[in-house]
């Protein structure tokens, strides 16, 4: 009798123990990896963005995952800190179904591209146009930064023959002297002489500069008419916060890209800042707000949503995006298949999925990297950010210049 | 009874081997020999000059083209912006070479954001207001190879900036 409750009792363990490592028995689970920064330089931004990211897989889940498939999500504060960015992923690339890695930024990106790559992952990054030259495993969330300065320079270009302007205007580029500060010439420098736009020469300065005046003041001995500023919030406030001291902003229409200043930063300098125009991939303004998605913020006790900051809504995208792949994977080799190649393949065969308008569809193909294809231009009116035009597609910027 | 017995005997020595089938990952193949040094291997925690101060990690044995990373081991009590109690921080990485030789040097964000635990303007500047250097000690730093899992550790000291 006592040999046969032994006998049971270690059929008993062994059973479940034998349950327990069987993937099959426990809940079915995928895991996104977010290499952030909540705590430095870019946070002001990523705290928001991870915001929706997050908050739309919990919605997602709480309606029972994909076909029952919850997402896991997991977010690192690398601190904009490539060393710990790579540390991360070392850390967190064992877990179960790790699918996809986002990186806050490129630097980050490009660190742990080869361990991905080896993991056979993929990665998302903000919108170096390599990343589309340059064919791999890793995507791009948006229309390549190229050729978004590409699209500024059709606006302007409109804009200069709308005023009844002959001859060519003149454009100046100021931003940060880094890599993300020069990738929108590399191609969009070649755009603009092919449209016959000329380009000032560039001003770069250090990060964390507090004063432009010096550049900008040789933009305007170069006697530019358009100038378009990179740097992410508020570094472009503060660029136009000088040349708004300098008088330059009653005679040079002033452009910002994808970080330029949100609704959250336009209440700070509404004079300096009004009529600059901001072109964008994503929602912006009451755009953003008044979105369906929006409620989310409030739902999951973001605050009140006149505070939102619009990249929630970039948040979201991602999030969207990685639902819409681990759908099609599912559907086209279950769960127990599922792994970072098929997910690799299946990002490529997003094309045209729609991510309830709150960026352009989206344009991942075998050939193509980038998130979306279309900006929106947007003006800052009386402190707000406002709809100034329709999705337009960007030009293709990338494929000018020699990477 | 004799049947009972040997069936569920046998069938617990089944289930026992799947187990144990199941775990292999617990039994991995061996791993290489590895080393990790630290160049130099006392540091000034003074502040800018840490910053013209190259520290540099150097090892043999890897396996070739694996990347290496360097993490610091927190001692208790040591808390970090970011990074978890219990957590090791990333602080440098390289790659090993044909040779599984490599070398990573700490990047200034890490002396930063790692030895200097410093906050940052949103302007991307490091806000000198906020450095709140390490302690003063010796700290380990643990070298691990992404493709083989080979661990190795070093010393890197921190000094008190000597008052002139």
């Amino acid at each position: 009798m006592k040999m046969r409750k032994i006998s049971f009792g270690i059929v008993g363990l062994a059973f479940l123990f034998v349950l327990s490592v069987i993937p099959g028995y426990a809940q079915k689970e995928v895991t996104y990896l977010s290499l952030a920064d909540y705590t430095a330089a870019i946070a002001g931004l990523n705290v928001p963005a991870d915001m929706g990211c997050e908050d739309y897989f919990k919605e997602l889940n709480a309606k029972g995952g994909v076909d029952g498939v919850k997402i896991k999500f997991i977010g690192v504060d690398t601190r904009y800190d490539v060393a710990r960015g790579v540390s991360a992923y070392k850390r967190y690339r064992t877990e179960p179904k790790l699918l996809v890695v986002n990186a806050i930024g490129t630097p980050i990106g490009k660190a742990v591209a080869p361990l991905v790559a080896k993991d056979k992952l993929i990665t998302l990054v903000p919108g170096d146009g390599e990343f589309q030259a340059h064919l791999g495993r890793v995507f791009i969330w948006g229309p390549a930064y190229q050729d978004s300065f590409a699209a500024t320079i059709d606006w302007i270009l409109s804009d200069w023959k709308k005023k009844g302007k002959t001859g060519a205007p003149k454009v100046g580029y100021i931003s940060w002297d880094n890599p993300y500060g020069k990738e929108f010439l590399r191609g969009g420098k070649e755009y603009a002489e092919k449209m016959g736009v000329s380009l000032a020469p560039p001003e770069f300065f250090p990060p964390g500069s507090l004063d432009h005046s010096v550049y900008l003041t040789r933009l305007a001995k170069a006697e530019v008419n358009y100038i378009f500023v990179g740097g992410v919030d508020p570094t472009p406030t503060n660029v136009i916060r000088d040349a708004h001291k300098l008088g330059l902003t009653k005679t040079i229409q002033f452009f910002c890209d994808y970080w330029g200043p949100t609704s959250l930063g336009t209440r700070l300098h509404p004079e300096a800042l009004e009529g600059v125009v901001i072109v964008s991939y994503y929602l912006r303004g009451d755009d953003a707000r008044n979105h369906p998605l929006a409620n989310l913020w409030t739902k999951y006790g973001r605050g009140k949503i006149e505070d939102m900051n619009e990249v929630y809504t970039i948040g979201m995208s991602w999030a969207m995006t990685f639902e819409a792949a681990l759908k099609m994977a599912l559907k086209e080799v279950g769960y127990k298949k599922l792994d970072g190649e098929v997910i690799y393949q299946t990002y490529q065969k997003l094309t045209g999925i729609e991510r309830a308008g709150l960026q352009g569809p989206c344009a991942y193909s075998p050939t193509s990297r980038r998130g979306s294809l279309e900006v929106k231009f947007y003006q800052v009116k009386a402190g707000k950010v406002v709809s100034i035009s329709d999705w337009i597609k960007a030009p293709d910027a990338v494929s000018l210049h020699k990477f | 009874m004799n049947s009972f017995r040997t069936t569920t005997v046998g069938l617990s020595l089944f289930l026992l081997i799947l187990s144990l089938i199941a775990c292999s990952t617990l039994f991995p193949p061996p791993k290489p020999k590895v080393t990790v040094a630290v160049t130099p291997e006392k540091v000034e925690l003074k502040f800018p000059d840490i910053m013209r101060v190259p520290i540099v990690f150097t090892g043999t044995g890897w396996t070739p083209k694996e990347m290496v990373v360097i993490d610091m081991v927190l001692p208790p009590g040591v808390e970090m912006k970011g990074v978890k109690p219990g957590e090791d921080v990333g602080i440098a990485f390289g790659q090993a070479d044909e040779a599984g030789n490599f070398k990573a040097e700490v990047p200034p964000t890490a002396k930063l954001n790692t030895i200097f635990r410093v906050g940052w303007t949103p302007i991307l500047a490091p806000d000198p207001k906020t450095l709140n250097p390490i302690p003063p000690g010796v700290y380990t730093m643990k070298a691990s190879g992404a493709d083989s899992g080979a661990v190795a550790t070093t010393t890197l000291e921190f000094t008190a900036p000597i008052k002139k």
